[in-house]
């Protein structure tokens, strides 16, 4: 919806006015939108247009909804090119056209901007400025990849939208994207001054004599800059696999050798392919729709009232407690942080201090330290906690250590605040069981670092109550988190697929597979850490202790052929450790990692023939996708897409292939069966498909629709 | 079919591929003019004669651009009825020249034609000449785009060279080089550059260190190493290379391939070209091929190039006596008779490029003329010519003394 708005002397504004608390460019929007400009572009009373919206923010994106929907680039070009032409339009048809941002311009509302002869924009500090399409697999489609070169350069265009950084105002304003700031009141009185100055303005690159600042594309810093940035891009796993990014570079030199049209309409060859992608489709469902129902609460009991959580109570000075305890600090929470002596508790509460001194440092904190420190208080009496709204221990991961403190607790606080355990695989009913009102305790696993990991599987037992779950939800919300609820079980959901993982790696490793060859098969499939590398930062002991966890009894079939135990064990008798403390699967010289020469001996190659990467890529990602499905035969997570977000989100797993459920589809129901058999027969049972696949197979159903 | 036949062979000195190097401020046309006069004045024959100039260059971009041969040609004042046109595969430039001449010739298709190269690297830098290879992302990662000395680094890191293989490699290519030069091994096709004041501009290969040992080699930064490891390459290769746990930076200015200036011309003509002019053919061009192979380890292909020219000469590789094998880096030679089971007796006996410099386009004309000249002075009877080349190609020729 766009309402028409007479400012006066011949110029009109066209004011973004949709439904709902942000504007998007969605089709009705866009075909008002094409209307309008042609209407306005032909009355010979309009003599300067300005757009702006009636809204906190100017114009925030497209429908994604609409390209996720399109399956041919026939249809993706269907619906981006009405727009595109008529901002082609707007921008040469000899009327000045300002672009009067009231806050955030980001993926289409920026493009629309950028197609504006002059941009002006409030001093809002919440607005951001960006083209983040990038961080959804997709691209920008409106002509933003063609003129924001051609505005600010290729070397400072490049980073913006390969990386789809979201700036401040003022951010902005330095760079080049917006012209002026003003204060919100005056916004439009300077957009018709503007436009009153400039009668007859126009496109820097609509003007004879234009040369897109910066080197050519063919020139030696052109070359450098496109074999640099290519690099840079590809030598991680999400780079590599970044389909998105690559497309905006290859856009970029292409276009850049062309004038504007030219360059449009091979962005928006290359845009339609991105959005019929497998890789893209994805990112979209995983990182947008997955994330952002979750985000919303979607499973909250809707007849508990809404909560807030005042008092947070946090057992625990670790790593975890510290973790959580800061990011309630940070949200405003007060924070009360027990340990076993006032002392540990203490010596976390300094730790926080000296983490928040240097984020301070690095320009990473909104308030100082200090504000932030003295929503927490440390301790070790359990009477501090008395009044606290919500309880999280992170304590030692054993049961015993953890019923112990849960019993404490429970003794002290409110009868009716919700009680979690940040355990990763003890089923919650154990420490429910002896508590009284069980009904009141969950599992909130966090994940390490906790400022950094968005995602908390929260463990729903039998005996939680939706009050219970309901109040948990309303604190992560409080917490900014994005929460995947789960039913109980061991290992719930995320660490009974990441156990399958890290197994696998070490079924190889016993196999005497090198670990070079498991890493840079684990990156070349999308992980950021090779997953061998990441053995030897959770440390080997660790690891030994976790297998043991999700041993379960001794029958779980995810553990069926695997040597994964005893290959730990050995390494851990053998006195290897990991990469902190003299070298585990690998030895850490100064130069650069090397394979324990040991590995050759005790785990001699089980293989003549050299282990193919792509049979280790398969190994790696289906152990982990025949576990997933497990877990919904098991009813421990309840859909699909649940898994997707918690996987992603929750160790990395490679984005573009959306998730450990999406990736079969992508494989094809069929296909993974005939992998996995070939594997099971090969390398143990565990590789064995669930019934649901061959049913799925032969029905040719997928887990997600499109 | 005829029989296509080296009448002679020239080539002007290497000079420094910088701005102190002594060929700088001369022009490509200069350095093409100037082999081309020195052929027509020691062979005599009239320029009508020759069916066309075919000159090979890596990077036919600026000065070096717009048809070398043809600019060259007539720059040098030669009759306009002949043309000339540019052949271009990146270091087998000249070399291809070569391979085509013959090919033309004997194909009965022109009895005498011109072959060789220009490059000025102190003018138009590598990669010059543009090309998407580079600057297309999408190309880039087609072909897991490898700078070429991490690709040396990686055909080390693969065949298990050490800093001291390769550094021994090149202290033996210097002490070839400065042996051959003080004998005057190259004296018959060395064409010292004048400019047209008559000041000599450059004599003799000036990227040489006589004298270079091992020490002092082994003091060299490894030249790759930031590249591989600050910009990201070394990890990438890895995507094609999962074998590979880190690369091994062995290669440096002292054991690759110099930057330099030159040019090179071969006279190549039929059997009848001999007879016109009263002069003896020096070799016949036996046989030639061109073969691919993978784009980002690039280097590995003289091996196979090699194998298929000798076979269609009807020869084994062991029934060849010398070898000139493109001295691009130290590792490539190495992987060479590592591949081949040929000694380094017989491979580059007057050094190579690790010396004397690799004036991209026009090496394949001057290792052809080396090889000759080596092959007269030793009196042996056959060789072969090998080069690799970027984006994974290798081309090799085999010649024979009449």
């Amino acid at each position: 919806m766009i309402r028409q708005q007479d400012l006066g002397d011949g110029i009109v504004a066209l004011v973004f006015a949709g439904s709902g608390s942000v504007n998007t460019l969605d089709r009705a929007t866009n075909e008002m939108f094409v209307q309008l400009v042609d209407e306005l572009l032909g009355n010979a009373d309009v003599t300067g247009i300005v757009l702006t919206s009636d809204k906190r923010d100017f114009v925030v994106g497209g429908d994604l909804k609409e390209l996720q929907a399109a399956t041919s680039t026939t249809e993706v070009k269907a619906i981006v090119e009405p727009f595109i032409r008529a901002l082609r339009r707007l921008e040469t048809g000899g009327k000045p056209v300002v672009a009067a941002m009231t806050g955030s311009a980001l993926g289409g509302g920026l493009e629309l901007a950028l197609a504006c002869h002059r941009r002006i924009a409030t001093d809002n500090p919440g607005a951001r400025f960006g083209l983040p399409e990038v961080t959804l697999g997709l691209m920008p489609g409106a002509g933003g990849t063609q003129r924001l070169p051609r505005l600010i350069g290729l070397a400072a265009a490049a980073p913006l939208l390969m990386q789809g950084r979201r700036l401040d105002v003022q951010e902005a304003k330095s760079r080049g994207l917006i012209d002026e700031i003003v204060e919100p009141d005056r916004l439009l009185d300077a957009a018709k001054a503007w436009a009153q100055a400039n009668p007859t303005a126009s496109q820097p690159w609509d003007r004879k004599g234009y040369v897109v600042p910066g080197f050519p594309v063919h020139s030696g810093p052109g070359r450098q800059f496109f074999v640099g940035t290519w690099a840079n891009l590809k030598r991680t796993g999400p780079g590599f696999n970044d389909a998105g990014a690559e497309a905006i570079l290859q856009v970029l030199q292409q276009g850049l050798e062309r004038g504007l049209d030219a360059g449009i309409a091979i962005e928006t060859r290359y845009f339609a392919r991105l959005v019929v992608s497998n890789d893209a489709k994805n990112k979209i469902r995983t990182l947008f729709t997955g994330v952002n129902q979750a985000k919303s609460l979607r499973v909250r009991p809707a007849h508990v009232p809404p909560s807030q959580v005042a008092h947070l109570a946090v057992i625990g000075a670790g790593v975890m407690g510290r973790g959580i305890a800061l990011n309630a600090a940070i949200r405003g929470i007060r924070v009360t942080m027990l340990d076993a002596s006032a002392e540990n508790a203490e010596k976390g509460r300094e730790e926080i201090a000296r983490y928040l001194q240097r984020e301070a440092e690095r320009g990473r904190l909104r308030s100082t330290p200090d504000d932030i420190l003295r929503h927490i208080r440390a301790g070790a009496d359990y009477q501090q906690i008395a009044d606290a709204d919500l309880v999280v221990e992170a304590v030692f991961e054993r049961v015993d250590v953890k019923r112990a403190v849960l019993q404490q607790v429970a003794a002290v606080v409110r009868p009716d605040i919700p009680v979690a355990s940040n355990t990763s695989t003890i089923p919650i009913a154990r420490f429910a069981e002896d508590i009284s009102q069980p009904d009141r305790v969950l599992g909130l696993h966090f994940f390490s670092p906790v400022d950094r990991m968005t995602l908390v599987e929260v463990v729903r037992a039998a005996a939680t109550s939706d009050s219970t779950l309901a109040r948990a939800l309303d604190f992560l919300k409080q917490l900014g988190k994005t929460p995947v609820v789960v039913n109980d079980g061991l290992g719930f959901f995320t660490s009974r697929v990441i156990t399958t993982y890290s197994c696998e790696a070490m079924n190889l490793i016993g196999e005497g597979v090198p670990p070079q060859l498991i890493d840079n098969a684990s990156v070349k499939a999308g992980f950021a850490i090779g997953v061998a590398s990441l053995m030897d930062l959770t440390t080997l002991p660790l690891l030994r202790d976790i297998f043991a966890s999700m041993r379960g009894d001794g029958q779980r079939i995810a553990n069926a052929g695997s040597i994964a135990e005893d290959t730990v064990a050995k390494l851990v008798e053998l006195g290897r450790v990991g990469k902190v403390a003299g070298g585990g699967i690998y030895d850490y010289p100064p130069d650069g990692r090397i394979p324990w020469p040991g590995l050759k001996e005790h785990f001699p190659p089980r293989d003549s023939r050299p282990v193919e990467e792509a049979t280790v890529m398969q190994r790696l990602l289906n152990v982990q996708s025949l576990e997933a499905v497990r877990t919904l035969d098991d009813g421990i997570i309840a859909r699909p897409l649940d898994g997707d977000v918690a996987c992603v989100l929750g160790w990395g797993y490679p984005a573009h292939l959306g998730g450990v459920f999406a990736y079969i589809d992508r494989v094809g129901a069929a296909q993974f069966i005939a992998q996995c058999e070939a594997l099971a027969e090969r390398y143990g049972e565990r590789f064995r498909p669930p019934q649901r696949l061959y049913d799925m197979a032969r029905k040719g159903e997928r887990f997600h629709a499109a | 079919m005829t029989e296509a036949y080296i009448y002679d062979a020239v080539r002007t000195p290497r000079g420094l591929g910088k701005p102190s190097g002594g060929l700088h401020t001369l022009s490509p046309v200069d350095l093409g003019a100037t082999v081309i006069r020195a052929l027509h004045e020691r062979n005599g024959f009239e320029p009508t004669m020759i069916e066309e100039v075919i000159f090979g260059c890596g990077d036919p971009a600026d000065d070096q651009g717009g048809n070398v041969a043809r600019t060259s040609w007539l720059h040098a004042g030669m009759d306009e009825q002949v043309p000339g046109c540019v052949v271009t595969r990146f270091c087998a430039s000249g070399l291809d020249a070569v391979n085509l001449a013959a090919a033309k010739v004997a194909a009965g298709q022109g009895d005498a034609v011109i072959a060789g190269g220009v490059e000025m690297m102190s003018l138009v830098p590598i990669g010059g000449g543009g090309g998407v290879w580079g600057v297309s992302a999408e190309f880039n990662t087609r072909t897991l785009f490898t700078p070429l000395g991490v690709a040396a680094d990686l055909v080390a890191t693969l065949a298990g060279h050490t800093r001291e293989d390769v550094d021994a490699y090149a202290v033996a290519s210097q002490e070839r080089a400065a042996r051959a030069w003080a004998e005057g091994r190259f004296s018959r096709s060395i064409v010292p550059v004048y400019d047209f004041n008559g000041e000599l501009c450059l004599d003799r290969d000036e990227h040489m260190r006589p004298g270079t040992t091992l020490e002092a080699l082994g003091k060299l930064r490894p030249a790759f190493a930031d590249m591989s490891d600050k910009a990201g390459f070394g990890e990438i290769v890895k995507r094609r290379y999962p074998e590979v746990n880190r690369l091994h930076h062995v290669h440096t200015g002292g054991n690759s391939s110099g930057v330099v200036d030159g040019a090179s011309a071969l006279l190549i003509g039929s059997k009848q070209l001999g007879e016109m002019l009263g002069i003896r053919p020096r070799a016949r061009i036996v046989s030639s091929a061109s073969i691919g192979c993978d784009p980002c380890l690039m280097l590995v292909a003289p091996a196979d190039a090699a194998r298929r020219a000798a076979q269609r000469a009807g020869m084994e590789l062991d029934d060849i006596d010398l070898y000139e094998v493109n001295e691009a880096f130290a590792s490539v030679v190495l992987k060479f008779m590592e591949d081949t089971g040929i000694d380094h007796e017989r491979v580059n006996v007057n050094g190579g490029a690790i010396a004397m410099g690799h004036p991209i386009g026009a090496t394949g004309g001057m290792l052809v003329g080396t090889l000759l000249d080596e092959l007269e002075r030793a009196d042996k009877a056959t060789g072969l010519v090998t080069m690799c080349v970027g984006l994974g190609m290798g081309v090799a020729t085999v010649i024979e003394r009449v």
